[in-house]
């Protein structure tokens, strides 16, 4: 009977290490969780991704000769749900950092991850009808779909096709810092901690 | 009759579960939550414990020191059953082939400790193992079916609601089966000690 008691126990304890393990100490359920833990633990470099932006114009995900922070988003101009949230959060955020003079500091960037449908005339029309800026927010058309793969990776943003040309997809505020790295991943529902994340960001480096 | 059957279905099972750990039938099964959750692991965990029952350690005697009811062996079964119900597991599984082989090995060692744990437990370390495995279930598919975000980055949240739903209806069945198979050998066991003490010619009260 002991030896079943010490062998329960075993593995009892075996079972918590690596739950925890799994969980990040009980902290997280999912991966997404797990990711924003992560990368506000150490922030990872981004790679580099080029687009058109809503003037026809290249521009890059994250100008290092600029050196603001920004904050991305990924999305699809036909999608209903999410991505209209982000757009009112971004416009949101848009007029907040013109409120508060944050022009030097901080830029918005939407990205699309359907470029084959988001052509430059789509973009151009998205960036118009919310009334987007462009020296304050960029909305970009990928040029490269490797790049833009390898971009959604590093992110973590995951589109999984769905019926009627739609898109299942996980969206979040993504805050890069002033080396060009992401350091900090924040809900959706949270626009304003975006940007105190990010003013903290541009005042700390 | 019964003995070739006892034979054909372990060996179904385990063509079945053999077939859906690996490509083609494998990266099928792994694009659904649903199927990962209630195709693939349940094949894998029943076709290790089914071929385990059939399967006599000449030392036993001696292992049954250290797992006296089966207890440390059905603890461990649902310790893993368990690991493989949370979202950043599956997640995890669905994009990393490491995290895949994983599962598979550490749910045949599950379904293996199981089926032979099981023959030596008693009605109390029976119950305790299906009553938490229940528990667990249904929790998992409440969690699934009530959330309103989508939990894994590798599913929809069509597939997480119907996921939850169908885990919640498979533990009650799980459930309501082995409490009629619990209550059905205890009739027979005790109108055969009846029939024992009262002569094999008495009718049935």
């Amino acid at each position: 009977m002991t030896r079943t008691l010490i062998a329960s126990l075993a593995v009892l304890m075996a079972g918590v290490l690596a739950f925890a393990g799994l969980t990040r100490g009980f902290t997280v359920l999912t991966a997404e969780s797990a990711r924003r833990q992560a990368v506000a633990a150490a922030p990872i470099p981004i790679p580099e991704l080029i687009g058109i932006d809503q003037r026809g114009t290249r521009r890059r995900v994250f100008e290092s000769a600029e050196r603001r922070v920004v904050i991305v988003d990924f999305i699809y101009t036909r999608c209903t749900s999410l991505c209209s949230a982000l757009g009112s959060s971004y416009q949101r955020l848009q007029s907040a950092i013109e409120a508060q003079h944050l022009e030097h500091a901080v830029r918005l960037v939407t990205v699309s991850f359907d470029p084959a449908h988001d052509t430059q005339e789509v973009i151009h029309e998205y960036g118009r009808s919310l009334g987007a800026k462009p020296n304050i927010w960029t909305i970009l058309q990928p040029l490269d779909p490797e790049a833009l793969r390898r971009s959604l990776k590093v992110f973590g943003v995951v589109a999984t096709p769905a019926p009627q040309g739609q898109f299942a997809h996980n969206a979040a505020f993504h805050v890069i810092d002033r080396r060009g790295r992401l350091a900090r991943i924040i809900d959706i529902s949270k626009p304003d901690a975006a940007l105190s994340a990010a003013r903290r960001l541009y005042g700390g480096s | 009759m019964n003995a070739s059957r006892d034979r054909v279905v372990p060996a179904a099972v385990t063509l079945l579960a053999a077939a859906s750990s690996l490509p083609p039938l494998s990266t099928l099964l792994m694009r659904f939550m649903l199927t990962q959750m209630l195709v693939q692991i349940p094949l894998i965990f029943l076709a290790a414990a089914s071929l385990s029952v059939h399967i006599r350690l000449p030392t036993e005697t001696r292992w049954m020191q250290w797992n006296a009811q089966g207890a440390p062996g059905l603890l461990f079964s649902a310790i893993v059953l368990a690991f493989w119900m949370t979202p950043i597991a599956l997640d995890g599984a669905a994009a990393d082939s490491l995290w895949e082989t994983g599962k598979i090995a550490s749910v045949l060692a599950a379904g293996s400790s199981a089926g032979i744990s099981w023959r030596l437990g008693s009605g109390v370390a029976h119950a305790f193992y299906v009553g938490n495995m229940v528990w667990m279930t249904v929790t998992a598919g409440m969690l699934y079916q009530e959330s309103t975000e989508r939990l894994c980055n590798a599913y929809l949240w069509n597939d997480q609601a119907i996921t939850g739903q169908a885990l919640v209806g498979v533990s009650i069945v799980l459930a309501v089966t082995w409490v009629l198979e619990f209550a059905g050998r205890n009739v027979r066991q005790s109108s055969r000690t009846g029939g024992d003490a009262q002569g094999a010619d008495s009718p049935p009260a």
